[in-house]
């Protein structure tokens, strides 16, 4: 007699269902493909249990919401950019994606307390990635001149560790309650870190990098209760760039069916990751193939 | 092994979920994720000795869930269909 779940069932439709179950349990029901923190998508977060001795893995919007903000309308401004009623000046958005590992308890603006501060000491988690997209800026040059303009093009990378199929980036969580609708909702941001040698070639225009980090250094992040000076450490940790891989991706790579397939952008300096990169790679100029004269 | 991926909204004891139905080994399986803390539930529907169909998890385990939020899916494909 074979019983699945409580019920009666025939040896076939145990073993059917049996055989099912070891399938699902390698199904990978979060890929979700390119997670893109401006499309209001929810990412795969590791969070530990209250008792602290495992973890559950739920879903959190990417993009921290303050618990000042009081409804959908105040997020949408803060996320998108309004325009000041008393200046008239435009206010650029702050979507919140991340939080730089040296603001979670002081404020880059204000110098007083950051807004992260709670979180950072009560609700940490884990992103789940199994890579990461980066725009590699580089500036045209005057074919004449030899000069460098002020146009720059952005060239995607992707970002993975080729050892390592997901990932743990370190974050933090905050539980959001819209005032006027009822709606809540767990939003997330990204702790960042200074970028190392490879972060710092391919996102040369603000050379950071998300805080990833191993499974030891992760178990730590959302398990221990840890002092500031822990988390300031854990958070601002660079992982080895010897162990990461960077490859150039097309432009349109949202649009691909792969979209971290390799691209080869023709004239697009190569990166060395054996030199540390200067504040003249940062302002990179590439000699690109110019528009044949009509004339 | 995935055939096509298909995504709801149903709303659980007054939690909303995103469904995607899969098709795994032939079976058509769907995954629910909760809004709040609950576990993800991957259900199916499995058919017993007298040859009459049933919601149930997978792993076993959470029987009550299966066929409730089960219920509510069917409500959905049907509501689709009409």
């Amino acid at each position: 007699m074979c019983y699945y779940n409580g019920q009666k069932v025939t040896r076939a439709e145990f073993i059917k269902l049996k055989s099912l179950e070891k399938a699902v349990s390698k199904y990978n029901f979060l890929d979700k493909g390119v997670i893109s923190g401006f499309t209001d998508l929810e990412v795969a977060v590791i969070v530990a249990t209250p008792d602290k001795t495992n973890f559950d893995i739920v879903q959190m919007e990417w993009g921290y919401i303050p618990n000042y903000l009081r409804n959908r309308e105040e997020v949408k401004r803060m996320r998108q950019g309004y325009k000041d009623e008393k200046t008239g000046k435009w206010v650029d958005g702050q979507p919140q994606l991340n939080a730089k590992a040296e603001n979670l308890f002081v404020s880059e603006r204000s110098g007083g307390r950051s807004m992260f501060y709670d979180a950072a000491k009560h609700r940490r988690c884990l992103i789940l990635s199994t890579g990461y997209f980066e725009w590699r800026h580089i500036y045209r040059k005057d074919k004449r001149t030899g000069k460098r303009l002020k146009t720059r093009d952005k060239y995607p990378y992707y970002v993975s560790l080729p050892e390592h199929e997901y990932f743990f980036t370190a974050a933090i969580w905050n539980p959001w309650t819209d005032r006027d609708s009822g709606e809540m909702v767990n939003t997330a941001a990204m702790v960042t870190a200074i970028g190392n040698r490879l972060a710092m070639w391919v996102h040369n225009s603000k050379r950071r990098m998300p805080t990833i980090l191993n499974d030891e250094l992760a178990w730590r992040w959302i398990s221990e209760d840890l002092s500031k000076e822990e988390i300031l450490e854990i958070a601002a940790t660079q992982y080895p760039y010897e162990q990461m891989d960077a490859c150039a991706v097309a432009s349109d790579f949202l649009a691909k069916l792969d979209p971290s397939e390799p691209f080869t952008h023709a004239k697009l300096p190569a990166i060395d990751l054996s030199i540390e990169p200067t504040d003249e790679h940062q302002e990179e100029v590439a000699e690109l193939p110019q528009q044949q004269s009509l004339f | 092994m995935i055939e096509e991926e298909v995504c709801f909204q149903i709303e659980y004891k007054e939690c909303p979920a995103s469904v995607t139905e899969h098709s795994i080994k032939d079976s058509r399986v769907f995954h629910i994720e909760f809004s709040d803390s609950r576990k993800p539930l991957t259900i199916t529907v499995g058919q017993d000795r007298k040859e009459v169909k049933f919601w149930t998890s997978i792993p076993e385990g959470r029987q009550q869930e299966a066929e409730e939020v089960g219920k509510l899916i069917a409500i959905h494909i049907r509501s689709k269909k009409n």
